[in-house]
């Protein structure tokens, strides 16, 4: 689902949406905690976090439906903080898409062009240019209630697009649709985007969605900012546990500094039960607590003995037996339960047709490269 | 048969009890008062002639006219009921005019104090119209709640003549039907979605505009549906113009009940009744097709 050589990194980088120490409570509940980040031009940036973690009111407060209780929301330039939502110039696309059911959709795409008393033929124009571009120019006349899921999606986002915002903003855009045409959306919406040039924030709590659409991604959980990076600084170098446990999945170890010398790092781990040994120095006071993770498909699987294995106090192997596979096709997932009874995942391509790949309840040894070993002290 | 009975015994009694209720209670009452309204009027007990009787052997059936003709060739009745359609719609429109805001307020109220505001809304009602008619005459009288007030505060030095006009039965409309109004159209208000009113906002439409172009039209099934309500009741209001209203207000329905209990002539009394029941039955079947479409839409 990666795409990255289409996609163009944001020509200016200027900022087109500031946000700074913003946070915003409802009633004792703390719904976005001092959150601070630039948005740039013709990024599409997107606010991923699980329910409750401030990402739809983080993005209400950009649309002006929720006031900051603290901070300010400066776009392109202009305080904009306590702004009223129809004074900014930026538009939402519902998670509901929000089509006004009496309305035929070229009256929707229409009413907000009407809004800023442009004349009927600019309207007309505009209008169908919107339409047009999201392939829904046929079906000007009919009423929402007529309409697909998909089409009422497009629909929503020509209604954004015709009045020319500096940003749109999307609200699960896509939660609503079933996978295969989510997956179609996914692309659309990144190529109207790039083709546009227009600053696109989204929310989502779909990490796979964020990975494929986003320059850049902002991890949020519990009203607090966890990481922002674009997708694979996120997914390879995660900041924290829960970064590293919230985007793809991953193994965590909890282990002890036994030693840390600029090159000779060692690390012990009683849920592994084994030393992890790593080639440069890392920010750590010698017997701190900190956690070990490595990603499924960066973990080697063997079936026979390594022969650098040490039974008494292996280094950077683990030893399993194969509970469960995943069995995907073009790659299965090993499920192994270690002697501490913690489960590691360990993914395998399947390269040849025909091959020894471990079987369920063989012995099984794992190993990886130090260089993929992610160290997270918090 | 006892396979069919029990295999569609449930069907059978869910849309077989609403329907007994509606042939003892609605069809069977309206076919006597068709057969008085074809009746001719004598004095006796009861006050009407049989339509079918026999007499030398042979089954006679006389069904009279007279009646209508009689309703049709006298324009009394005929003011009387525009006077009803025009008192009935002028109620509908002050209906709407107060209730609208009203319904609005509460549907927007927070969702802690919203369900004690509508029920003061109901509340009044639990108790019965006439004695809530009667109220009203202790405080528009001339001697009433307001006067004494207005004389009071030196507004006035006379009271002001508000009783047995055409004002007070207003009022007394209006209070006694508002309820009917404020009902359908509460549901519709909440079940709007505020991302419409969001999305409107967001395209840069000013909340007064988003009322207009947005709310209103999505809730005026709700509208409709209220002013209906209000006005085929209000048509064949009796007690409010006869508690509240002057020598000079006539409703329809005061006339059915002056034929009937001062008249005695039932046969007249029941033919206007099976008039007004045919004129009404117009905005019925305009409330069902709104009410139609606007299922088929959502």
């Amino acid at each position: 689902m990666m795409h990255e050589p289409t996609k163009i990194e944001p020509t200016k980088n200027e900022p087109i949406i500031e946000i700074k120490n913003v946070s915003k409570y409802f009633d004792d509940v703390t719904a976005v905690d001092q959150v601070s980040l630039t948005i740039h031009q013709g990024e599409f940036f997107s606010l991923l976090g699980g329910s409750g973690s401030g990402k739809t009111t983080l993005l209400r407060m950009l649309a002006g439906f929720e006031l900051p209780d603290q901070g300010k929301i400066i776009i392109d330039g202009v305080d904009m903080t306590t702004m009223e939502p129809f004074h900014r110039p930026i538009n939402m696309m519902f998670q509901s898409y929000a089509l006004f059911p009496h309305m035929s959709v070229a009256a929707n795409v229409a009413f907000g062009l009407k809004q800023e008393k442009l004349s009927k033929i600019e309207i007309k124009q505009r209008t169908d240019a919107a339409l047009e571009m999201v392939q829904m120019a046929d079906l000007g006349k009919r009423k929402p209630h007529q309409l697909s899921g998909g089409q009422r999606q497009r629909v929503a986002l020509a209604r954004c697009l015709a009045k020319r915002p500096k940003v749109v903003l999307l609200d699960e855009p896509l939660s609503a649709l079933d996978k295969k045409l989510r997956e179609q959306m996914q692309f659309e919406l990144v190529d109207i985007q790039e083709k546009l040039g227009i600053t696109f924030v989204m929310v989502t709590h779909d990490q796979a969605e964020a990975m494929t659409m986003s320059t850049r991604i902002a991890v949020m959980n519990n009203g607090w900012l966890e990481q922002i990076g674009t997708p694979s600084e996120i997914y390879e170098f995660p900041v924290n546990r829960f970064a590293a446990n919230f985007i793809g999945s991953t193994n965590m170890f909890e282990a002890k500094v036994l030693e840390n010398e600029a090159d000779n790092v060692r690390l012990r781990s009683s849920e592994a039960r084994c030393d992890f040994h790593i080639d440069h120095a890392i920010q750590a006071s010698e017997k701190q607590t900190l956690w070990l993770a490595i990603r499924p498909e960066k973990m080697f699987i063997e079936l026979e003995m390594p022969k650098d294995y040490d039974e008494k106090h292996p280094v950077n192997y683990l030893k399993g037996k194969v509970e469960d596979i995943a069995y995907l096709g073009g790659l299965s997932t090993y499920h192994v339960r270690l002697p501490s009874k913690k489960l590691v995942k360990a993914t395998d391509f399947n390269i040849e047709r025909k091959s020894n790949h471990p079987t369920w309840g063989d012995e099984v040894y794992l190993s990886w490269e130090p260089q993929n070993l992610m160290v997270l002290t918090s | 048969m006892k396979q069919w009975w029990s295999h569609n015994w449930r069907r059978f009694t869910v849309i077989g009890i609403p329907s007994l209720w509606f042939i003892l209670f609605l069809f069977l009452p309206f076919l006597v008062v068709l057969k008085i309204s074809l009746a001719e009027p004598i004095i006796a007990s009861p006050p009407f002639t049989d339509l079918v009787y026999i007499s030398k052997q042979t089954i006679h059936i006389v069904l009279s006219y007279a009646n209508y003709l009689f309703i049709f060739t006298h324009s009394g009745f005929f003011v009387a009921l525009w006077e009803s359609i025009k008192i009935a719609l002028i109620t509908t429109i002050l209906c709407a005019v107060v209730g609208y805001p009203m319904t609005y307020a509460i549907a927007n109220s927070r969702p802690s104090i919203r369900p004690v505001l509508f029920m003061l809304v109901i509340l009044p009602y639990w108790t019965s119209f006439l004695l809530r008619a009667y109220a009203w005459v202790t405080i528009l009288q001339n001697n009433g709640l307001i006067n004494h007030a207005l004389m009071w505060l030196h507004i006035t030095d006379q009271p002001i003549r508000m009783i047995y006009t055409n004002f007070s039965v207003y009022v007394g409309l209006l209070y006694g039907y508002l309820p009917y109004f404020i009902l359908p159209l509460y549901a519709s208000l909440l079940k709007l979605d505020r991302a419409y009113l969001e999305a409107a906002s967001d395209l840069g439409c000013k909340p007064w505009k988003s009322f207009i172009k947005i709310t209103l039209p999505l809730t005026w099934p709700g509208v409709m549906a209220g002013c209906l309500l209000v006005f085929i009741p209000a048509i064949g209001e009796v007690v409010i113009p006869q508690v509240l209203g002057g020598l000079n207000t006539m409703m329809i329905g005061n006339i059915v009940w002056e034929e009937f209990f001062v008249a005695n002539n039932w046969c007249i009394a029941a033919a206007l009744a099976v008039v007004m029941l045919i004129v009404l039955l117009l905005p019925i079947i305009w409330l069902q097709r709104i009410q139609r479409k606007a299922e088929a839409k959502s």
